[in-house]
């Protein structure tokens, strides 16, 4: 029952997301149907989420009326082939299709191994109960969603009441909170497939970039589809046991770099616009980090240039869909900080968490029982791509390392205990969109001759200027 | 003179990938590994702000050194499969960074396979389900009886109060308790307490006058938990606004001598006192 419930929840979403993502996404996408379910997800979701919360908001409990009508329209606007003139896909003449055929058996196999790992992966998940934060605050908010609006749910309103981290988003447990109100009290497989499916649309998604990116490409998707996180059961290495809420946030932060890459390469439409700011409002409204690292990808955006005048476009979309979960912090009991901004100025704190917090940084890189070798296969990948990077890519990265910095060395935790329970969460949030960044000027920087570098050259000489 | 050049370095790779191969299997016998050097005399000389007491720093870092063991073997098993990869591959432009792809891809289909085992033992014992019953799963299945039986117990709109530290006992009992009103109160129950002396000091407390009231005793259902080999449902993240409560304070929760002790169970007392009570309205 709360399987089935949850295989319903997902294709309510992909058919809410299908019109969006042909209307504003196909290109990024791509030709796959892998890929178009991944990014038709990613959008569903937000849209989704977005109308539940407003509803809920508005006093009404989560349940599955807001989904049903916007899938059906969703569909409605697909059927009347509203804003989808371009479909996207591009015929690939039979010449080079002959040529390629090699490298197209290497790409099956990566994504006959890929899919193993990622069917493995949704059994650990969804045959697994919530655990740690997912047990503690995801799930039960999801449940309670499902039976009281915002304003009324005892962890958000009543002090007294078990409620942790009381102002975080509320995006994912509103796409929980249908599934809960569907399944028997004590059914987790059904909410626990909904969050198995962000697994898998980052993985399609992923992968549709990542094969479009030549062998690098093949090569990083083969290490990032079979990274340890993705089957291991234990809480702490596991990205789909615990239950909770970070592969959604890469998901949406792989959109919002992917499409903020066209937009600054001069590839983009008007639909990539679209999407970045789609994918910000999702990224506030996902969790507390989401924000931050909106605020990281633009500011990145901001020195390395180009068109750093559509920047305003993505910010104030992002404002807009941002606004239901800015009213849910008023209408929410406010949590014990997480960080404590004095501790940045403290000289002691500083000193006691200066060498631990490094150590604990450089050791995620050799963590193998999470990441594999992936983070070693990147930095490889990215020396060869170096002339192609630009100055885009190491912002990021600094901004993201920066940001990490911050936030461990302000914690209110214990600092090992909090390194130990989250950093690998956190690192994990850019690693999709890194990939697909890094893999992309391998390609570049190996094609100087051809007209995939046109992009490059754009965007390297509208940096220098 | 190139390709015996290349020969000897293909020999000497595979060389390198057994003996990082025996290394990884060699790392799993020990029981914990050391950190960074001078780490550890770092942090004893720079206390971290937020302490963890003795008690939880000794603990802390077991768990350290243990989860060091699991990524120092993954490591060096990654590499011994990219060692092996690099000696046969030809030369490529991508050579180096097809050896640690697939290096990264033999230790997490390693990983998979783990899984897939430790995912049917699960199910042999109902902690893994695809089912709609996941509370043997969630709490263990004696506490999940002990649970069951409760919501039997205690109607949907009454009042819990939970004392005790024992917060690997408070998500379980949480969930199985919803729609109930948990009001959790992390503080230990002092040692030697008897159950009349824990209901009587909830029952001074505030929260949830008006309705029926229950108190959940964490540290007795620990002690149950214990005599039955429970499994150990712990949840080793520790939050952040955990601290004891005014009202259970005052009301003689936290006494002199009490021992807020979150994993062992060593007040003999909890093991006769009752793990729910009702409360005298």
């Amino acid at each position: 029952m709360s399987v089935a419930s949850g295989v319903f929840a997902l294709a309510l979403l992909v058919a809410t997301g299908w019109w969006p993502m042909r209307a504003f996404g196909a290109r990024l996408a791509g030709d796959g149907l892998g890929g178009r379910i991944g990014l038709a997800l990613a959008l569903g979701a937000a849209a989704t989420g977005f109308v539940q919360l407003v509803l809920s908001l508005l006093g009404l409990a989560t349940g599955w009326f807001a989904s049903g009508v916007l899938a059906v329209a969703s569909l409605a606007l697909v059927a009347a082939r509203v804003g989808s003139s371009d479909d996207g896909r591009s015929p690939r003449p039979r010449a080079e299709a002959e040529v390629v055929t090699r490298a197209r058996r290497l790409d099956r196999l990566v994504i006959g191994v890929v899919l193993v790992v990622a069917c493995v992966s949704c059994f650990a998940g969804v045959g697994t109960p919530f655990r740690a934060d997912g047990g503690k605050f995801w799930a039960p908010r999801a449940r309670e969603l499902a039976v009281h609006p915002v304003a009324e749910a005892p962890s958000l309103v009543d002090a007294d009441a078990i409620g942790f981290h009381r102002d975080y988003p509320l995006l994912v447990p509103l796409l929980l909170a249908p599934v809960f109100e569907r399944s028997p009290p004590d059914a987790t497989s059904g909410p626990k497939l909904v969050l198995a499916g962000f697994a898998c649309a980052l993985l399609l998604l992923a992968g549709s970039l990542l094969l479009r990116e030549g062998p690098a490409g093949r090569l990083l998707l083969l290490a990032f589809g079979t990274l340890p996180a993705w089957t291991s059961l234990d809480v702490r290495e596991s990205l789909v046991a615990g239950g909770y809420v970070d592969v959604p946030l890469a998901l949406f932060l792989l959109v919002l770099v992917d499409a903020v890459d066209r937009v600054r390469r001069g590839v983009c439409c008007a639909g990539d616009v679209v999407l970045a700011a789609i994918a910000a409002g999702a990224l506030v409204a996902t969790k507390l980090e989401g924000a931050a690292e909106l605020v990281i990808v633009l500011v990145a955006w901001m020195l390395a240039g180009p068109r750093r005048g559509l920047v305003g476009w993505i910010v104030g979309g992002a404002a807009l869909l941002a606004v239901p979960t800015l009213l849910l912090r008023g209408v929410a009991l406010s949590s014990p900080p997480i960080a404590d901004p004095g501790l940045l100025l403290d000289g002691g704190a500083l000193l006691a968490r200066s060498l631990p917090l490094l150590a604990g940084l450089a050791a995620i890189a050799f963590d193998a029982s999470v990441f594999g070798l992936l983070p070693l296969l990147l930095v490889a990948v990215a020396w060869r791509a170096r002339p192609a990077l630009g100055r885009f890519v190491p912002l990021l990265v600094l901004g993201m390392l920066a940001f990490m910095a911050c936030v461990y060395l302000a914690t209110t935790m214990h600092l090992g205990r909090h390194l130990l329970t989250s950093a690998h969460r956190l690192a994990f949030h850019g690693l999709p969109a890194l990939c697909v960044l890094v893999a992309r000027g391998a390609r570049l920087a190996d094609e100087p001759a051809q007209g995939g570098s046109e992009d490059a050259s754009a965007a390297t000489t509208a940096e220098g200027a | 003179m190139r390709a015996s050049a290349d020969a000897i370095l293909r020999v000497v790779a595979l060389l390198a990938a057994c003996a990082l191969g025996f290394a990884a299997l060699d790392v799993t016998e020990l029981d914990g590994l050391p950190g960074f050097p001078g780490l550890d005399a770092w942090v004893a000389a720079h206390p971290d702000p937020r302490d963890l007491g003795e008690q939880g720093l000794a603990a802390h870092a077991a768990e350290r050194a243990a989860l060091r063991v699991a990524d120092v073997h993954m490591l060096l098993a990654g590499l011994s499969f990219a060692a092996v990869a690099w000696a046969l591959l030809p030369r490529r432009p991508l050579r180096a960074c097809a050896a640690l792809a697939l290096g990264s891809a033999g230790a997490g289909l390693g990983t998979t396979a783990v899984s897939v085992h430790v995912q049917q033992e699960r199910a042999a014992s109902g902690a893994w389900t695809l089912g709609d019953d996941a509370l043997v799963g969630v709490a263990g299945r004696s506490l999940a009886d002990t649970l069951r039986g409760w919501r039997t117990t205690i109607p949907e709109d009454a009042t819990v109060l939970v004392v005790g530290t024992q917060d690997w006992l408070l998500n379980p009992v949480a969930w199985a308790l919803f729609p109930r009103r948990i009001v959790p109160l992390v503080v230990p129950v002092p040692s030697g307490w008897s159950a009349e002396q824990v209901a009587d000091a909830a029952a001074t407390l505030p929260h949830g006058e008006g309705t029926r009231r229950f108190v959940v005793d964490l540290a007795a259902l620990a002690a149950r938990e214990a005599a039955a080999g429970g499994a150990d449902a712990r949840d080793d993240e520790p939050r952040a606004d955990d601290a004891p409560d005014g009202d259970a304070r005052d009301a003689g929760f936290v006494a002199i001598g009490a021992d807020g002790d979150p994993r062992g169970v060593r007040d003999a007392g909890a093991a006769t006192r009752p793990a729910l009570q009702e409360l005298p309205r």
